[in-house]
């Protein structure tokens, strides 16, 4: 769901890299786009759809490095990205729906809202790691994504 | 004291603009001067003449007499048949200015091997006997006389100084050579400088504490006359990613939007939806992005500006590098023209080495016939000026032999074909070594292969920059790193359609072929061509002649630290360690741990650091990593002087950048 890869203004993620900005990104800009969606419709509803995307997030990075170590470039292009975002959105909604997910029964989450919340935050954390990251994290892309660099 | 029986031993010493620093020892007697491959050295100048000059040493005496040279030979500016030459004479033939240098050979001291603080291995001079009377050259005979020496010229380091590891910045000063302190010192001028200094100014150091010594006015100025020798004119694309951008250590916004930008506003909403479609689809659904090089060089001239680059840069040529007295490093630089004989040197706890590729590299078997046959208009390196190719190819049409299959070999083909349009009498014939059977392979990854040509879309698979490579370089032992560059390394060109069709037409119609094959050697034709004689292998043996107007070497540029007389020096004097691949040793932050002198620091970045933590040492991005790394590492060891470049602090910087005030 987190938009990283080597195409424009992004990086050559490593999985580390991959994880933590996951993590950094839901936790700041999908935080805040979702408390926006909570206040506004009055469900905390979204809050728990924004961890299970970081829960299912651990293993489609593990997935996606492993694809990567096909890829001779070891990249990620943008088109992958927005892939990956669709394929996840998707699966996120199908367990939903068939109700296999603790906390989140499936009539609690109508599919236009959800497509309303999960589409921007996506939207929101792919903009922004195609360039504005940078202009706080310069070297942010020299380790992989990673937020703590390790040198 | 034994004593020494003392001559001075002379050396001409300068810089060619293509192939860097020239350094000529003259031995006592005749020393020819030319491209006979008899002279002491040949000079890849097309305006050096075969035989150009004598010059004869006898004692302390020398001579220069030219042997009807076509273009002379002068000496501080004038032209003469003959001369004697003194110390500090500038000699010029060609486009070559030598400085003639004497060194008491006398004088060498004995040497003991000590090991540093930080471990570090180090051979220096046994000290000097305060009441050993010293021998010192009085130019003609020698002999033994009581210290001190006689005072040299006012403002030149004397030679014989140079010969100990450590110098007095004082006394320097004491024979009115200007020595200048200050926080920073970089050597190169070039790229690698450029964006050291770049990210040392956006991290708060200001202009005046970085002093830069390099011998161009535009920090890309040898790279801008490498591109267009090699056929990229500003309008066309660099094999450069579009967020490796040496104008902006961020990388935003990259030199795709910038350009998707202009095109908008220019009304071009064509070239503006390629491009977006390109940076969304690279490299997977469209081959990638990469920049204008005449984009990138503005770019860099607008941030060159910004950060007060005239003010940093102090021309002139780095000559040797030594630890201070005063606890610094200090770099001795010689600013000479053909009138006046003049150094200074810069001492500062910081020092940053950038010298870029010390050397073109030809294939042995065409350095062999350039040598004998004196021949550099027919054999060329494709980084050399070698328009004269084209020009000959438009008017008569010709067969061309290319040497190496990387992008320069591309790029190569692409002018060829443009000239076919003037001249469809042009073919060019590939000479390969041996067919290209697969590509290379790392892991469950394979590199793709067409028509004899590897592909990538960089020098170096992506994630060596700053990916899973990267980390996993950096982690490397030095035989692992070996292994690991051959693995992600070897001769690959750029993925690119035009070129891709420009072969295929090529093969179809016949312009284009291939040949396989070892050269044994070259010889001129009675008609004024070039033949190779090919062991011809895949046709089952035989020798395959292959008659052509020209021969083209695209194999690229030498890193070795012997052809740099400043690396040399430094690797000898201070008995540094070498790479598994002969280059400097670095450590991971990119410091040449073995100069480490008090706390006085030196750093190092590009192709002369390769073999060491990181593979794409020699790109813009590469280098930036160099920079960083470095930069990282002056500021832990001096936290007062540089600000760490990170969150609110980097978007104020930013900020500035995008508005273009000054940092």
């Amino acid at each position: 769901m987190v938009a990283l890869g080597a195409g424009e203004g992004t990086v050559t993620p490593t999985l580390v890299g991959r994880w933590q900005t996951r993590l950094a990104l839901l936790a700041t800009i999908g935080l805040l786009i979702t408390v926006i969606f909570v206040l506004g419709l009055r469900s905390d509803v979204f809050l728990r759809v924004l961890v299970y995307v970081a829960v299912f997030g651990f293993v489609w990075d593990v997935i996606y490095i492993l694809i990567q170590r096909f890829r001779w470039d070891r990249d990620w292009p943008a088109a992958f990205q927005v892939l990956n975002g669709i394929t996840e959105g998707v699966f996120l909604y199908a367990v939903i729906a068939l109700g296999l997910l603790p906390f989140l029964p499936a009539r609690d989450v109508a599919p236009g809202v959800f497509l309303a919340h999960y589409g921007l935050v996506w939207l929101a954390i792919f903009l922004w790691t195609q360039g504005p990251m940078r202009a706080f994290f310069p070297f942010w892309r020299f380790h992989g994504g990673r937020i703590t660099p390790r040198t | 004291m034994a004593e020494l029986k003392a001559t001075t031993r002379y050396r001409l010493h300068g810089m060619h603009h293509v192939t860097g620093e020239v350094d000529v020892v003259l031995e006592q007697g005749e020393n020819l001067l030319g491209r006979d491959p008899a002279a002491v050295a040949t000079f890849d100048d097309p305006q050096v003449s075969r035989r150009h000059a004598l010059i004869t040493v006898r004692g302390g005496v020398v001579e220069v007499r030219d042997l009807d040279s076509a273009n002379g030979t002068y000496v501080n500016g004038e032209r003469v048949m003959a001369a004697e030459l003194r110390e500090g004479d500038r000699l010029r033939i060609g486009d070559l200015t030598l400085e003639l240098i004497g060194r008491l050979l006398g004088d060498r001291r004995q040497t003991q091997i000590v090991t540093s603080a930080d471990g570090a291995v180090m051979v220096v001079p046994l000290p000097r006997d305060p009441n050993a009377t010293r021998v010192v050259d009085d130019g003609v005979s020698a002999g033994v006389v009581a210290a001190p020496p006689p005072a040299p010229a006012r403002g030149v380091v004397p030679d014989e100084w140079l010969d100990s590891d450590v110098i007095s910045e004082e006394r320097l000063r004491s024979i009115g050579v200007d020595v200048q302190t200050c926080g920073f010192a970089g050597i190169g001028g070039g790229m690698g400088s450029f964006v050291w200094a770049d990210l040392l100014r956006v991290s708060g150091v200001p202009a005046e504490a970085i002093a830069v010594i390099g011998n161009e006015e535009r920090p890309y100025g040898r790279y801008e006359r490498l591109c267009r020798n090699s056929q990229i004119p500003p309008h066309e694309r660099l094999r450069s990613n579009s967020d490796s951008c040496p104008d902006n250590v961020w990388g935003f916004p990259a030199y795709a939007p910038r350009e998707i930008w202009r095109a908008i506003r220019g009304g071009d909403l064509r070239l503006a939806g390629r491009l977006l479609w390109q940076i969304f689809g690279e490299p997977a659904l469209v081959q990638t992005y990469t920049p204008r090089s005449g984009d990138v060089f503005r770019a860099v001239d607008r941030e060159a500006a910004r950060i007060g680059w005239p003010a940093i840069v102090r021309f002139g040529r780095a000559r040797a590098i030594r630890r201070s007295a005063e606890g610094r490093l200090l770099v001795i630089a010689s600013a000479s023209d053909e009138q006046h004989r003049r150094h200074y040197a810069i001492s500062a706890p910081f020092i940053h080495l950038a010298v870029g590729y010390p050397s073109l590299q030809l294939l042995p078997d065409l350095a062999e016939y350039r040598e004998a046959f004196d021949d550099r208009t027919r054999v060329v390196n494709a980084y050399e000026q070698h328009d004269h190719i084209y020009e000959q190819l438009r008017a008569k049409g010709g067969t061309v032999v290319l040497r190496g299959r990387g992008i320069v070999a591309s790029r190569i083909i692409q002018k060829l074909y443009e000239e076919r349009h003037n001249n469809p009498k042009i073919a060019i014939v590939h000479l390969h070594r041996s067919r290209l059977t697969g590509g290379h392979t790392y892991g469950s990854s394979k590199r793709e292969v067409d028509a004899e040509f590897e592909f990538q879309p960089f020098n170096w698979p992506k994630g060596c920059w700053t990916g899973e490579q990267r980390a996993t370089m950096e982690r490397a032992d030095p035989e692992e790193r070996k292994q690991l560059l051959e693995a992600w390394g070897g001769t690959t060109t750029a993925d690119r359609r035009d070129w891709r069709r420009m072969v295929q037409e090529g093969l179809r119609e016949g312009w284009y072929r291939s040949e396989y094959g070892v050269v044994k050697e070259l010889a001129p034709t009675p008609d004024g061509r070039v033949t190779s004689r090919i062991s011809n292998t895949l046709a089952g043996g035989g020798t395959l002649e292959l008659v052509a107007d020209f021969v083209i070497d695209c194999t690229g540029l030498i890193a070795s630290p012997e052809r740099s007389p400043l690396l040399h020096d430094l690797i000898d004097r201070y008995a540094l360690t070498r790479n598994a691949l002969g280059r400097l040793q670095v450590a991971n932050d990119f410091e040449v741990t073995g100069m480490r002198h008090g706390s006085a620091r030196m750093y190092a970045s590009g192709a002369i650091t390769l073999g060491g933590p990181h593979a794409a040492v020699d790109s813009f991005l590469g280098l930036q990593y160099a920079a960083y790394r470095a930069v990282e590492g002056m500021r832990l060891a001096d936290p007062a002087r540089i600000r760490t470049l990170n969150g609110w602090y980097s978007f104020v910087q930013w900020s500035r950048w995008a508005r273009g005030k000054a940092p």
